[in-house]
């Protein structure tokens, strides 16, 4: 069985949590009602830096 | 962003072209219009929301229809709505156009010296200068200011706070993390190891989802009907206080209802009292027997002088030190009689025993004494209980009583009305009960779909292959948390913000002791200096709403430079306020228009007849930078109807045009003589 831990510092959810509002501005102010678009690059987003986690983990 | 002027242009009841140049001057930031009922006030608040964001409030009528009928008629296809305004020191003009095969339907430009500049994205711009979610808390209509009290309108409250605070972004991040956070709990099922288990849980959580979607819809359904219901309740109360045959029982009811009110607070009290005394009493009720106990053996004569010990440690230790016994023999010390009386020291009690004992003696006392005490509070309580629900009782037969008179009377539809007014009550008991029942099912599927979120985080975890999707998770939820705590406390500050400054102004306008009450869940309530809760409805209430809107309205001002990247950043707005002073008497209505112009940067005031009363001019007087008067047009003759007209600024001004060529309003400058 796998052992996780992801205690994530703080100022690393920071860089996400910019990343995150700074897609919700582009999408409030320029493309309004594109809910799914919008969710896809919301998933991508986690993805990649989950991945990116890894990746340093992996090393 | 200051209003410069608005150009109307068969839009709805204004015919043809019409023009409104708002006061701009910060001294005099009062725009007056004057208007009666129908004319074209509230149709004039929705051409703002319309030419800014294509949309009406709620409550405006036939809101499709946007081009004049006499205008269509003619063969003009096209309304519109222009606005030019000031924001950040450049002047814009903003128009909305209606009507068939129009390539742009919203153009905004900047007047350069003269030239007009198109900004490209109109949409992304205006929001910038006024978020569409803030704009329709600045423009206060007084026939509906009771939608800010009672606990039915929370919601309302909360999501006005949340959109002047610019919450928008943080609340979309988080229904996208919720999302995202179901999507990817629906990708585990696709690994073998979680199979059948991670499905069935998905499938629940799909199923609960729906449901609890369905619940708050028809939640958020229930409360507007209980809305609905109470506002025909109030205006049969209304109808009946202005009928000469029900006045006075009506007034006897509203007089009683003001006592049940009172009385039902009383018994709210008492209960609590009887729930307090058994918080605090219940431990030395319980503990009745063991403290007799203990008192018992403490005091028995078997153990006087035993307990804690018969003899003390410092006593025992002094006869070894002076090697002498009590009887006056020597002992010399290692002698087989000195070890005898050492020996006592393992029994033998010090100081820190016999404190022990006391305080343990001392705090049985007290119980004993505080149980015989406590009886007493608990018979008070209980009597105060018992008096109040007799009151509450003798109310109700009473309001019964006036009910059944009521419906006696065979005047004026009054019988049909009381018996219309019973049937809505009932209905409102049956909606507040629909609405407790699924609150309590939301209150569960919520509870259940943690339980299942918490087990395919679990099931996700337990393989290589699954925890991809846990570690995703994991970090969503993080974040979504984070955002959630992050929005808490600033909706904290702006709470404590918006109690400083409404107390302000009630404190500023009313003659009585009035606090507000709002709760961290949003419930607002206006009390009397008896803590009494005021009815809805009244003066007081339509005040709070006026005071709520000027809050919120300065809110958005003080936030204006706010850098927080995750809130939108508040805005100078101009607060538009329709028929404010509805139900307030005089005395307030000149109170409240002394504080309006401190209200805002910029104020709009539309009044009918009835509320511009010569004080409230003359109060508002050197604030006022503008007047316009809008008159409705009739194609059919006066016949014998009296010609309406209004004495403003020293001339007579016709409030209705007959034999004209058109049905509609146009809007005419006040002007001194």
């Amino acid at each position: 069985m796998m052992t996780y831990s992801d205690d994530r510092p703080k100022r690393e959810n920071k860089v996400i949590l910019k990343e995150i509002i700074d897609l919700e501005r582009r999408y409030f102010f320029e493309k309004k009602n594109v809910k799914t678009e919008r969710q896809r690059n919301l998933r991508e987003l986690i993805e990649r830096h989950i991945n990116a986690k890894d990746a340093e983990d992996d090393s | 962003m200051i209003l410069e002027e608005i150009r109307l242009t068969n839009f709805r009841c204004f015919f043809g072209e019409n023009v409104i140049k708002f006061s701009t001057d910060p001294d005099r930031n009062v725009t007056l219009i004057y208007a009666e009922n129908g004319v074209g006030k509230t149709t004039l608040l929705n051409a703002l929301l319309w030419c800014f964001y294509g949309k009406t409030t709620e409550r405006f009528e036939k809101r499709e229809d946007i081009l004049n009928y006499d205008a269509e008629k003619e063969g003009r296809p096209i309304a519109s709505v222009e606005v030019l305004f000031e924001h950040n020191d450049r002047e814009y003009s903003a128009k909305r156009y209606f009507g068939a095969d129009l390539n742009r339907t919203f153009v905004i430009s900047r007047i350069d010296q003269g030239s007009r500049i198109n900004i490209s994205h109109p949409d992304v711009f205006i929001n910038t200068v006024i978020a569409q979610d803030m704009a329709s808390h600045f423009l206060f209509d007084g026939e509906h200011a009771e939608v800010f009290l009672g606990e039915g309108n929370r919601d309302s409250i909360k999501d006005a706070v949340r959109d002047i605070l610019g919450c928008s972004l943080i609340e979309t991040a988080i229904k996208d993390l919720r999302a995202v956070m179901g999507q990817f709990r629906r990708q585990i099922p696709s690994t073998p190891a979680t199979t059948p288990n991670a499905t069935t849980l998905n499938s629940r959580d799909d199923e609960l989802t729906i449901k609890i979607e369905e619940d708050e819809k028809e939640v958020k359904r229930s409360e507007k009907q209980l809305q609905t219901t109470q506002m025909q309740i109030d205006d049969i109360a209304e109808k009946l206080r202005n009928s000469s045959a029900a006045k006075e029982l009506q007034l006897s009811r509203d007089h009683q209802e003001a006592d049940l009110k009172r009385t039902q607070a009383r018994q709210r009290g008492a209960a609590n009292e009887v729930y307090k005394w058994l918080g605090e009493n219940g431990r030395a009720i319980v503990s009745k027997k063991i403290t007799e106990e203990t008192f018992d053996f403490l005091d028995d004569k078997k153990h006087r002088g035993r307990i804690p010990s018969p003899y003390n440690e410092e006593f025992v230790k002094d006869i070894l030190q002076e090697e002498t016994c009590i009887c006056g023999a020597h002992l010399e010390p290692g002698s087989p009689a000195a070890q005898r009386v050492a020996r006592l020291l393992d029994k033998a009690a010090n100081q820190v025993v016999r404190d022990r004992i006391t305080k343990v003696r001392a705090r049985i006392s007290n119980l004993k004494s505080e149980r015989a005490k406590a009886v007493h509070r608990l018979t008070r309580a209980k009597s105060r209980l018992a008096e109040a629900n007799r009151d509450v009782g003798l109310i109700e037969s009473r309001l019964g009583e006036i009910s059944l008179k009521l419906k006696g009377v065979n005047l004026e539809d009054i019988a049909s009305r009381e018996k219309r007014r019973t049937e809505l009550l009932r209905e409102l008991r049956v909606i507040n009960r629909r609405i407790g029942f699924r609150r309590n099912d939301i209150r569960s599927a919520q509870t259940e779909k943690k339980i299942i979120h918490n087990k395919i985080k679990e099931l996700a975890q337990q393989n290589q292959q699954t925890a991809i999707y846990a570690k995703r998770i994991k970090l969503c939820e993080s974040i979504k948390d984070t955002l959630e705590s992050d929005m808490g406390n600033e909706e904290e500050r702006a709470r404590k913000a918006l109690r400083t400054w409404i107390s302000e102004i009630l404190t500023a306008t009313t003659h009585k002791v009035l606090t507000l009450r709002m709760t961290n869940d949003y419930v607002i309530s206006l009390v009397d200096s008896e803590e009494m809760e005021l009815p809805k409805s009244s003066g007081e209430n339509q005040l709070l709403g006026i005071a709520f809107t000027a809050a919120l309205v300065k809110f958005a001002k003080v936030r204006q430079n706010a850098t927080c990247s995750w809130l939108l950043p508040g805005t100078i707005a101009p607060l538009v306020l329709d028929s404010p002073f509805g139900q307030l008497d005089e005395a307030y209505r000149t109170t409240i228009a002394k504080k309006i112009p401190q209200m805002a940067r910029q104020v709009v005031l539309l009044l009918s007849r009835s509320q511009g009363s010569q004080k409230v001019l003359e109060v508002l007087g050197d604030h006022v930078g503008a007047e316009f008067l809008l008159v409705r047009h009739n194609k059919e003759p006066i016949g014998n109807r009296p010609q309406e007209s209004r004495y403003l600024k020293g001339k007579e001004f016709k409030t209705a045009v007959f034999d004209s060529t058109f049905d509609g309003t146009e809007v005419v400058k006040v002007t001194v003589q």
